[in-house]
């Protein structure tokens, strides 16, 4: 991300006024599991404790599905994007949908 | 605060995942991926187990397969049948005598086919077939073809073709799930085409060389080659036996084999 864009669940950027409005831009990905990190989870089982295998796909997901937003919020030619959500998604067993939408805007 | 409606142009696909071309080539790329893991552990397996198992020593090989019946065998046997079975067993017992033979109980076992063969089968099994058994009749006949046998569990050769099948069950059965039928009929017949010339001359002394401790003579040992060399002359179809040495050149080694048996005996 070359421009620095502001992203908050705001629905303003505090100290800043919004003077044009894009609409709505999102991103969103679907990620699956694989063998080998059910392997590790079921093991992690016995001992109770974090998942990091399932952590870190749905942090990749989360991190997946804000950039495709943002690249949509700059093509648009927004330099903050407000109100931003999250959602989630079962595809398929094993398979999960990441989805971040939020509103492009221009701020000064 | 007014609203600007702006066209986004390709990031309106950043979430797209690239289409269908893309798509495809992922499937590509996985099924490739995926074969080739199933042929490397194909034969990874295979090649383990045919390097493993002729290492394994008679004894162990009987303790582990003692249970194995082959698919085809016959049961519920005719009462001439059984006698003739009888017959086999006592003559493979006296063969097994003989010198470099392991001294593990030889078992023999009836094919219900018209196919003229015999097989040597992990575990001290010998298969003959009903076909073999109208063909030969001579007991010195029969001595050769069961002495070449034992002479293929001498040289562990029948252990060799042993790891593809296995390996090919065990991936089978990792592919399509199940239990894997590892020794389907077909599959444990195919087990003696793996045998090299090599391997089929050696059988062949031994053969020779134990039918002559038994008997003293080897005339008349030639019995299925000379009829099998009367069959490759008036047939042309496939022959189950092709993957053997021709009989003709087998005939000849043979002769020269007894010669050298006769002259060592003097």
């Amino acid at each position: 991300m070359n421009t620095p864009i502001i992203l908050t669940n705001l629905e303003t950027v505090p100290g800043r006024s919004i003077i044009e409005h894009y609409g709505l831009v999102s991103g969103s990905t679907v990620r699956a599991k694989h063998v080998g990190r059910d392997i590790a989870a079921s093991l992690k089982n016995f001992v109770g404790g974090e998942l990091k295998g399932y952590t870190e796909l749905l942090t990749e997901s989360r991190n997946e599905a804000i950039s495709r937003m943002e690249t949509q919020a700059i093509a648009l030619g927004a330099n903050a994007v407000v109100n931003i959500r999250f959602s989630t998604s079962s595809v398929a067993q094993g398979a999960a949908e990441l989805y971040a939408y939020g509103t492009a805007v221009r701020v000064e | 605060m007014k609203f600007v409606q702006r066209d986004m142009g390709a990031a309106a696909e950043a979430s797209s995942g690239g289409g269908d071309r893309q798509l495809a080539r992922e499937i590509g790329i996985i099924c490739a991926a995926t074969t080739a893991l199933l042929l490397a552990l194909y034969f990874s397996i295979g090649w383990l187990v045919d390097f493993t198992l002729p290492r394994i020593s008679a004894e162990t090989e009987v303790a582990w397969f003692r249970e194995f019946v082959p698919a085809t065998t016959a049961t519920n046997l005719k009462p001439e049948q059984t006698a003739q079975v009888r017959k086999l067993q006592d003559l493979v017992d006296r063969l097994a005598l003989g010198p470099g033979v392991p001294r593990i109980p030889f078992r023999v076992v009836l094919f219900d086919t018209d196919e003229v063969n015999a097989f040597a089968f992990p575990g001290g099994t010998i298969a003959v077939t009903r076909g073999l058994l109208e063909k030969i009749d001579t007991d010195i006949g029969l001595s050769f073809v069961l002495g070449h046998e034992i002479g293929h569990f001498v040289q562990r050769d029948h252990l060799r073709g042993l790891g593809r099948t296995l390996g090919r069950g065990i991936v089978f059965s990792l592919i399509f799930g199940g239990g894997g039928e590892v020794f389907t009929s077909h599959t444990a017949n195919l087990l003696d085409l793996s045998y090299s010339r090599a391997q089929e001359k050696g059988a062949d002394e031994i053969g020779l060389r134990l039918t002559y401790a038994l008997h003293g003579q080897t005339e008349g040992s030639d019995a299925l080659f000379r009829w099998l060399a009367k069959k490759q002359t008036n047939s042309t179809g496939l022959n189950l036996l092709s993957t053997h040495p021709q009989s003709e050149s087998r005939i000849a080694d043979l002769e020269a084999y007894a010669e050298k048996l006769k002259r060592e005996s003097r």
